[in-house]
């Protein structure tokens, strides 16, 4: 069994940063030692630059993806290597909204932290999968993940 | 801009050698325009809406004040149903 990709501190290098922030390159990946689902994705680049994140499967139980040849080879993935994936969370706290990006999954190598964020070209992941609704509660793992 | 007229069947080509992309006209129907697109494998092609999204989904995901968020995490730690929530930010935590 491959380790959570929220376990121990790492740090994430995005040689083409992230989307729309080509110069945010460099990461820390902060958790509780305690279990936690969710962690936070530092930016050592630019302060703002800050992220919730937690895995996929925590809020779409089906998640799966197809990481191409060519983005294995930049990762540094060998062949029977599976990368960690990630995805980040919008928290909007009046009224409290919480949705998840699962169109554009950070994908990287858990043994040398080499990462990136892919956009889904041909997938039904929502950028904006509800995982708690303002008044509705829970919308985890929903029909429409 | 550069903006070149074409008919169905007409490409363009783009870059040269090993990197060339080649755009083909392969219908014109209404206000729509079908596209074939050879590339390497490794030129990522895509629907511009969806960068955006992601884009703007990225620029809503910060969290420049983790302690803003803390109770929404608790919630959110809820809803996933085990664990606790990180600290507010271990940049800033005891």
């Amino acid at each position: 069994m491959s380790e959570s990709p929220l376990t121990g501190p790492r740090t994430l290098i995005f040689p083409d940063g992230l989307v729309g922030y080509p110069d945010w390159q460099h990461f820390e990946l902060e958790r509780s030692p305690d279990g936690s689902p969710v962690a936070w994705l530092q930016g050592k680049d630019e302060e703002e630059a800050c992220f919730v994140v937690t895995e996929p499967s925590r809020v779409c139980p089906t998640y799966a993806i197809d990481v191409p040849a060519h983005v294995r080879a930049a990762l540094g993935l060998g062949p029977d290597q599976e990368p960690s994936t990630l995805c980040m969370l919008v928290i909007q706290p009046e009224p409290l909204t919480i949705t998840a990006n699962l169109l554009g999954p950070i994908v990287y190598n858990p043994d040398t932290g080499l990462a990136c964020q892919m956009v889904l070209a041909e997938s039904r992941y929502s950028a904006r999968h509800p995982v708690v609704v303002a008044d509705a509660g829970v919308a985890q793992g929903g029909p429409a993940c | 801009m550069l903006v070149l007229s074409r008919r169905p069947g007409e490409s363009i080509v783009i870059g040269e050698g090993k990197d060339r992309v080649r755009v083909t006209i392969v219908e014109v129907s209404g206000d729509r325009v079908k596209l074939g697109i050879e590339a390497p494998q490794e030129i990522v092609i895509l629907r511009q809406e969806l960068c955006e999204a992601v884009e703007a989904e990225n620029r809503a995901a910060r969290q420049v004040r983790p302690e803003q968020v803390g109770e929404a995490l608790r919630s959110l730690c809820r809803a996933l149903g085990q664990g606790a929530p990180p600290p507010d930010g271990t940049r800033d935590a005891p």
